[in-house]
């Protein structure tokens, strides 16, 4: 039996409701709405990047007659290359896994904490990776060591795309610190323009809070990028699984 | 007075995050919202894995493509892009039903080809390399040609529709031999999911998904406990 894509983009649409209250109540409404714009957007970064560089296709359900062929049979919501149901998927497991680690390990400090997350996230998609793969809601496409018919690269992106967002959103919007090596950066960058503020960012409005999570944000997915493309090149060295060739 | 209008300006768009700052039984409730919603993705994940198994042993069912769009034919004279007309089916002919060989992968075993790979085209019941006017190519007069190959390989001579506007080409055999082959075939290392599926007298992976439903319920439970206990502390 197949587990249509519809199924997936509809629980998906589902439970982001239920996660967006549920976050929302437990963290407050402004948080509660940075933490999903922020989730969103990261994950819609990093997937783009994937999709354009060949290592995962969505594409099958678009213009392959898949959509045709069932009725409401691929994903519905699209954000360019993207489709919404997948940032929602890493929206809820990174929401889980952050609320998961802030109050089991409360007493730990944040990189902890972001680490905590990481594996938790690591442990949701271990388990849904495989029946996603399954059930063709995506598929994976690059030359790689392949554990379970999913690459491993996947498995570390997962964790240090959770780790890095967790990470970020704990120090910029729940604590408000200024680690001094970023306070650098920020200095003559993001302080400059356009926020144009000195302040600590426990003195800033609301409004330059979200400016600074952004910019940090952009970091955060420069470090993910620096990270990943040399574990991505070990990997195609010592591949298990070749690519598939484009046009079959 | 106009500094007075600014501080009111930049009031509007501040938040206060302390008196925003949700109060600890309504932290305990959102938490308890949330993990009941991941209770429900673990447990929606463990249903769907187990429903999907049969397809988790087919070791090429990864690389699958989708079925192709059925496309729906009117009753009638149909014009086809390249401008023949067919002609309707007379009412007292018998349509002889086509049978698609199809392998069904719940029985578990999967035919293989000649190299031990399994064979594209017993990946799925649905012909997957099937272009959208492969039946009226299939009908069509064909006319055959010969190009000479640059680089070297054996030309193979390629059959196409004799259809204005259609080109006759000729592509190299090592590229056809490989388009013949099928994805699953040309890249090697497909069907890791298969074997774990297959593993633990064909309960593999409905194993692996309940260990990991486990350990996901634990932690959830242990943030259930932990954020009643936090509500209940004064």
């Amino acid at each position: 039996m197949k587990a249509n894509v519809i199924v997936f983009d509809a629980s998906m649409l589902i439970l982001g409701v239920v996660f967006y209250y549920g976050m929302k109540r437990a963290l407050g409404k402004s948080r509660g709405r940075a933490f999903i714009v922020g989730a969103l957007s990261f994950a819609l970064a990093i997937e783009t990047l994937a999709v354009l560089c060949g290592v995962v296709n969505f594409y099958w359900y678009s213009i392959n007659g898949y959509y045709k062929h069932y009725p409401l049979g691929g994903y519905i919501v699209w954000l360019g290359l993207v489709p919404l149901a997948v940032m929602l998927l890493f929206y809820i497991v990174s929401a889980a896994s952050y609320v998961m680690a802030t109050w089991v390990y409360r007493k730990q400090n944040i990189w902890a904490r972001s680490a905590v997350a990481g594996v938790i996230a690591f442990l949701f998609y271990l388990m849904i990776e495989p029946v996603a793969v399954t059930n063709h809601w995506w598929t994976w496409n690059a030359k790689s060591f392949y554990v379970i018919d999913i690459p491993l690269f996947a498995w570390l992106g997962v964790f240090a795309a959770v780790f890095l967002f967790t990470l970020v959103y704990q120090m910029t919007v729940v604590e408000m610190s200024e680690p001094k090596a970023l306070a650098r950066i920020e200095k003559r960058t993001v302080r400059r323009w356009p926020l144009k503020c000195d302040k600590a960012i426990r003195d800033m409005n609301w409004g330059r809070v979200e400016g600074m999570f952004a910019f940090r944000l952009l970091l955060a997915y420069v470090c993910f990028c620096a990270f990943m493309a040399p574990v991505m090149a070990v990997l195609w060295a010592v591949a298990n699984r070749g690519q598939i060739p484009p046009g079959w | 007075m106009a500094n007075k209008r600014i501080e009111l300006e930049q009031y509007k768009c501040y938040v206060n995050l302390f008196e925003e700052e949700p109060n600890r039984k309504m932290v305990r409730s959102g938490v308890t919202i949330l993990m009941v919603g991941a209770s429900m993705l673990v447990a929606l994940v463990l249903v769907l894995g187990f429903l999907s198994t049969n397809l988790a042993k087919n070791p090429g069912n990864v690389l699958q493509k989708p079925p192709a769009a059925t496309p729906s034919t009117p009753t009638g004279t149909q014009q086809l892009p390249s401008g023949i007309n067919t002609t309707p089916v007379p009412s007292n002919t018998v349509p002889v039903p086509t049978t698609i060989p199809s392998t069904s992968p719940s029985g578990g075993s999967v035919p293989r080809s000649d190299s031990g790979r399994p064979a594209i085209a017993d990946f799925g019941g649905l012909p997957t390399e099937a272009w959208s006017g492969a039946l009226v190519a299939q009908a069509a007069p064909s006319t055959t040609g010969q190009v000479p190959v640059q680089d070297g390989s054996t030309p193979t001579t390629v059959t196409a529709p004799a259809t204005p506007g259609t080109t006759t080409t000729t592509v190299p055999s090592q590229q056809t031999s490989e388009a013949s082959k099928g994805p699953a075939q040309q890249t090697k290392g497909v069907g890791n999911l298969s074997n774990l599926a297959t593993k633990l007298g064909q309960r593999g992976l409905q194993l692996f998904l309940l260990g990991l439903t486990l350990i996901l319920g634990i932690l959830i439970y242990m943030t259930f406990s932990r954020a009643r206990k936090a509500g209940k502390a004064r």
